[in-house]
């Protein structure tokens, strides 16, 4: 489907590279370590070679749109026996922190980089809410936008058929409050991606499901004695290729 | 094998992924008392999710700021516990609008406490119990002609204080506890909520978890 970005033989390169990265070829034949290395300088040339090929590329601008979910942000144990007798007054079992789900919007450009293999970058921004969930029931607790910028490759596993993996910085926009009291900072996260284009207006559109992870903990749940532990954030999205440009 | 240890590998990594930030269980030593002492003694505090609107009656003198910024720094404090928005001390400009009224003992009163006065001390929060409905808090009606008030807490801090900056930081940050429903003294000197002179002006750990207990608990009367 796309031109190939490097060289006829570029890509049995890199496999040989890698082999070598992995080790197996490791004091074969009695190479020392650094010998065994060398040819890994394979991949970084190629990377090199390539990433001057994807300049003669065409880069498709995409529009995304869509639903992001997330796992639990955070969850408390309130009511112990011990505490619940001394106080003498039924509690809470539990409340937790759960992010509603939230209407994202992002853009993106997508390059040939490899045979079958894209290069992805792009920002993402998804708002929705926080909920306290507690035994009497659940309320808002504030707004939560979740700004994220991504790197990552898409590889075409079948016709109309893409996976991918990414890597994100990502951010929490929200009112310094409640468990963001002091801020949430920074994070980074993995993820992965699969989309499937149907056979309609030229393939211009997809059908994208994603999920990624990333550690999550704030100043107010460290004060608190809370721990950071991971976050999932998966979601499904409509991705609209708006132009083509390039040579 | 392989598909086993393939399988292994995944499985573990989508527990790790799994695994969820938790913040551990209080221990009894970690809460003070903090009930209403009624007979029986009862948990007093505000419906979860409520904004409680303070009017800060600090008058026109130039000790009048000095009572805003106390209740900043009070409810600042105090809202910063409330990690799932239990509740949210919010100060507003208008008296009429107001659940809650800060003032100087000095200053006139646009409250008529008449059947439940205000005690005397360095600061004290008013509340008395409606006679009709012993699960509400009555409500202090405005000096005549004015009506429609809904005030139901009353913090008076004593007007010799205010030579002392400090201790007016202190002390509305303590009353600001009561007025959420804290309603007894810790026993550590090192909490806010201690019934001596406060020596501190922030929260300890036992202030945000005794407040965060309490807004999990059941309550038998809500202002």
């Amino acid at each position: 489907m796309w031109p190939h970005s490097c060289f006829m033989n570029g890509h049995n390169m890199i496999v040989c590279g890698e082999r070598e990265l992995r080790g197996e070829r490791r004091r074969k034949d009695g190479r020392s370590l650094l010998a065994t290395a060398a040819p890994s300088f394979f991949v970084v040339v190629s990377l090199l070679v390539c990433a001057r090929d994807v300049s003669a590329q065409r880069v498709q601008l995409v529009l995304r749109g869509g639903v992001a979910m997330s796992s639990t942000l955070v969850q408390e144990r309130i009511g112990t026996p011990g505490l619940e007798q001394v106080i003498g007054a039924q509690m809470d079992d539990l409340v937790s922190a759960i992010p509603t789900p939230a209407a994202s919007v992002g853009v993106g450009a997508r390059v040939a980089f490899w045979p079958r293999t894209l290069l992805e970058t792009g920002i993402e921004y998804a708002r929705g809410g926080v909920n306290a969930k507690e035994d009497g029931g659940t309320r808002r607790i504030q707004d939560l936008g979740v700004l994220q910028a991504q790197l990552g490759v898409s590889w075409y596993a079948r016709p109309g058929i893409e996976l991918g993996a990414n890597a994100a910085l990502l951010r929490y926009d929200t009112e310094e409050q409640g468990i963001f009291a002091g801020g949430a900072g920074m994070s980074g996260a993995i993820g992965g991606r699969a989309a499937w284009t149907p056979p309609v207006l030229s393939g211009r559109i997809a059908i994208e499901a994603n999920a990624q992870g990333h550690r999550f903990g704030t100043p107010a749940i460290q004060r608190s004695g809370g721990i950071d532990a991971n976050v999932l954030r998966y979601g499904v999205n409509l991705r609209v290729q708006l132009a083509e440009v390039g040579r | 094998m392989n598909h086993a240890r393939t399988i292994l590998t995944l499985t573990t990594l989508l527990l790790a992924a799994c695994e969820l930030p938790t913040v551990p269980p209080r221990s009894v030593q970690d809460v003070y008392d903090f009930k209403l002492a009624t007979s029986p003694p009862s948990v007093l505090r505000w419906p979860s999710g409520s904004t409680i609107s303070v009017f800060v009656d600090a008058g026109t003198q130039a000790r009048a700021q000095q009572m805003i910024d106390a209740f900043r720094l009070g409810a600042a404090q105090w809202n910063a516990a409330a990690r799932y928005r239990e509740y949210v001390l919010a100060r507003v400009d208008s008296i009429a609008d107001a659940d809650v009224v800060v003032r100087w003992s000095d200053d006139l009163s646009p409250i008529d406490f008449t059947g439940c006065e205000p005690e005397i001390s360095n600061g004290v929060t008013t509340l008395c119990l409606d006679d009709t409905d012993e699960s509400r808090l009555r409500v202090f009606p405005f000096r005549a002609p004015r009506t429609g008030s809904h005030i139901k807490i009353v913090v008076t801090i004593l007007a010799s204080e205010a030579s002392r900056p400090d201790r007016v930081e202190r002390l509305v940050a303590h009353e600001l506890g009561h007025v959420l429903g804290l309603a007894r003294h810790s026993p550590d000197a090192n909490d806010l909520m201690f019934a001596g002179n406060p020596t501190r002006s922030t929260l300890s750990r036992r202030d945000s978890a005794s407040v965060q207990v309490l807004y999990h608990t059941r309550a038998a009367i809500t202002p």
